[in-house]
């Protein structure tokens, strides 16, 4: 393959890297606007998928990186829980 | 909301087209320690499939052969997210499989992690742990035996973590100790070692439960196939019940009582 096929594919990489950060960034800040105007979801979420405060927290301010389920399941969770 | 949680599956879609190198691949797809990493993976799967069909049907109206090359390229790309997303499915329903049958199991039997160089991990943890804590040690690994629920269902808890590979491994806790196990089969309890409980550390835990999964991965996926031996699996239950009992042994001639907790 050529060169610029292989160059290509280094900036079709970057760019998949990218758009998982950024999805992943656009998840946190659903989940954090949700738990902002309803605090009393905090404890379920945390209790639901058995983590502790530092890491709920830690992920959603970006300080850590996670698997994209962390922020699906959480979303999905507060996704029920305000159907209800 | 729901529509909301659909865009955003989409979007982590298209991010998993994009990626072109196998590490990167693997490091962004979905992994097992949640629920939502079934319907993820069905979302993402047919999208993968679909966008696969599309290549195959271009690939063969296409009569350049460099564009060909260059579709083929894709395709290939393509199946191996197809493959990887196939395994991590299939491998996330067996340990579902096994993690509900082990709930309906009773009494099971230990095989007790060794380190390269043959020795107990479990024994060698234990030179860190105080006597005076050897007692709930003893009371951790009976309770696992005996499958043991309790109301409280902080007693034994499935780790999730945003670690890939600590899907499934589970803590049985007494006052300030941790044994570690996970399932190799539902009747059979893999124990991976004894650790005392740092107050408001979970860094320092997770840490340990990462490396020592990391270390002692190799020999579960090894036990895995052996243990489908019925012949091989009772030799390796009769041994370790005798590695077992001598562990107990020596805690119960070691260890001291605690005046209250």
């Amino acid at each position: 393959m050529s060169k610029s096929y292989e160059v290509q594919k280094q900036i079709k990489n970057e760019k998949g890297k990218l758009l998982l950060q950024k999805t992943k960034l656009e998840y946190s800040k659903v989940i954090v606007e949700v738990l902002n105007n309803n605090p009393q979801l905090v404890e379920m979420v945390k209790e639901k998928m058995e983590i502790s405060d530092d890491e709920l927290w830690n992920v959603l301010s970006g300080k850590e990186d996670s698997n994209i389920v962390f922020y699906d399941q959480a979303l999905e969770i507060l996704t029920h829980a305000k159907r209800k | 909301m729901d529509n909301q949680i659909d865009v955003l599956r989409n979007h982590y879609f298209q991010a998993i087209e994009f990626l072109q190198f196998e590490s990167d691949i693997i490091d962004a797809l979905p992994n097992p320690n949640f629920f939502s990493f079934f319907d993820i993976m069905t979302g993402l799967t047919e999208k993968l499939g679909q966008s696969a069909e599309e290549m195959e049907q271009m690939l063969n109206k296409e009569s350049d052969s460099e564009l060909k090359e260059y579709i083929k390229e894709e395709l290939e790309s393509y199946r191996f997210k197809l493959k990887v997303c196939k395994e991590l499915s299939e491998n996330a329903e067996e340990l579902c499989a096994i993690e509900r049958d082990a709930e309906e199991t009773g009494k099971k039997s230990f095989i007790f992690a060794t380190t390269s160089s043959g020795n107990i991990y479990l024994e060698k943890d234990l030179k860190d742990i105080p006597e005076e804590y050897y007692h709930k040690v003893i009371s951790c690994l009976k309770k696992i035996e005996e499958n043991y629920k309790e109301d409280n269902p902080e007693h034994a808890k499935s780790m999730n973590s945003n670690n890939k590979s600590l899907a499934g491994i589970h803590k049985m806790k007494e006052f300030k100790i941790r044994v570690i196990y996970r399932y190799l089969t539902p009747d059979i309890a893999y124990i991976m070692g004894v650790k005392m409980k740092k107050d408001s550390n979970s860094n320092q835990d997770i840490e340990f439960n990462s490396m020592r999964n990391s270390h002692t991965f190799n020999e579960f996926q090894q036990l895995k196939t052996e243990t489908k031996d019925e012949v091989k699996k009772m030799q390796l239950i009769e041994e370790n019940e005798r590695i077992k009992n001598r562990i107990i042994n020596e805690l119960e001639i070691n260890k001291r009582g605690v005046k209250g907790e």
